[in-house]
C-alpha cells in the first residue's frame, strides 16, 4: 500500500472523519439546478 | 457567470451562494470544500485569486484540461493556498509533467478519479488503486488523497456505493462520488422537472452516505440550499448508530450533537 494518509485535514475540512465533506462546484454549471 | 473563456465572475452572486454556505456550515455542522472548475488556464487563475480571500473552504483545483489545471498549481503556489489546495483529479491518464508541477506547487492532495472503462466492478477499482494509480500520487508528494469511484448513470450508482464500502473497508481511504452527475441527466435532456432532479440527488447521495462516503460532491454551489440539511440528517442518524453500536465515537460538531437538537427545540 503507497504511503498515503487514511484521514486527513485539508485546510480546514477533515476527510475520513465518519462525516462526508460536502463538495460544491463553482463556475461552471451546465444545467440550470 | 459572466465569461467562462475570461473567467468574469458576478461577484454579487458568488457572494451570496458563498454566504448561504458558511451559515449551512455552522447550522448543521458538515464541512464543505469547494471544486473550482475552469474552462481555461486564465478562468483558473482568476477564480482562485477571488476565492483566497472570498473564503476559507479548502479549494480543488478541478480545470476541464491539463494546462488550466497547472495553471491552477502554479497560482495556488504565487498565492500561498498550496496547503488548503488539491487537485480534482489525478487518474491512469494524468501525465507526468502534471504531477511534476503539482509537486513543485507544493500541493499535497487530491482526489484520485477512478471511472474507467477497465475498471467498472469495484474489486477493479481496487485493483486499480493499489497496482499503479496510489504508488503514483505518493509519488508526486500526494499523501492526502480520497478516491472517487464514478458514477455515469442510476444503475451504477449501486456499484458505486459498493465500491465506496470495499474501499473504505480495504484501504481505509475516504471513498465518494459525484451522484449528481447521474441525478440531473434526465433534466439535462427534458425528461424530468428540476423539483424531481433535485429530490432524486439527495435519494443518491444518501445512498452514498449509507454506504459510507467520506466525500460527496452534490453539483453547484446553489444546490447547497437543499442538499446540506438532507445530508446532516442522514449524517446525524449514521452519527447516532455508531455511537449506540460502539463502532465509533462521533466528534463534538456532528450533526447528531449540533443539529438535530435544533430541530427539536
Amino acid at each position: 500500500m503507497a504511503a498515503v494518509e487514511h484521514a486527513f485535514t485539508l485546510g480546514k475540512a477533515r476527510f475520513g472523519s465518519g462525516k462526508p465533506v460536502l463538495i460544491g462546484s463553482l463556475f461552471y454549471n451546465p444545467i440550470e439546478r | 457567470m459572466k465569461d467562462h473563456a475570461k473567467g468574469e465572475i458576478d461577484s454579487r452572486v458568488l457572494s451570496r451562494e458563498l454566504r448561504q454556505v458558511a451559515a449551512l456550515k455552522e447550522r448543521v455542522g458538515l464541512e464543505h470544500a469547494i471544486d473550482v472548475i475552469a474552462e481555461t488556464p486564465v478562468a483558473m487563475e482568476k477564480y482562485l485569486e477571488v476565492l483566497t480571500d472570498a473564503t476559507e473552504d479548502p479549494l480543488f483545483i478541478g480545470g476541464m484540461n491539463e494546462e488550466t489545471r497547472v495553471a491552477g498549481c502554479k497560482k495556488a503556489k504565487e498565492l500561498g493556498i498550496a496547503q488548503r489546495c488539491g487537485i480534482n483529479s489525478v487518474s491512469c491518464a494524468t501525465t507526468q509533467y502534471e504531477l511534476d508541477r503539482i509537486a513543485e506547487a507544493g500541493i499535497r492532495s487530491a482526489i484520485v478519479q477512478t471511472l474507467d472503462p477497465s475498471a467498472v466492478l469495484p474489486g477493479e477499482k481496487l485493483e486499480m488503486l493499489r497496482g499503479g494509480l496510489l504508488g503514483r500520487c505518493s509519488g508526486a508528494g500526494l499523501k492526502k488523497v480520497a478516491v472517487d469511484v464514478g458514477i455515469v448513470d442510476f444503475t451504477s450508482a449501486w456499484l458505486a456505493a459498493e465500491a465506496i464500502r470495499m474501499i473504505s473497508a480495504e484501504l481505509a481511504l475516504p471513498a465518494g462520488c459525484a451522484p449528481s452527475n447521474a441525478a440531473y441527466q434526465p433534466l439535462a435532456s427534458r425528461r424530468m422537472t428540476r423539483k424531481a432532479a433535485r429530490s432524486i440527488n439527495v435519494a443518491m447521495n444518501t445512498i452514498m452516505q449509507l454506504a459510507g462516503a467520506g466525500f460527496i460532491m452534490y453539483g453547484p454551489l446553489k444546490a447547497s440550499t437543499y442538499v446540506f440539511e438532507a445530508a446532516a440528517i442522514v449524517s446525524g442518524i449514521t452519527d447516532y448508530g455508531a455511537k449506540v453500536s460502539g463502532t465509533r465515537v462521533p466528534d463534538r460538531d456532528s450533526p447528531l450533537f449540533k443539529y438535530l437538537p435544533k430541530l427539536n427545540q
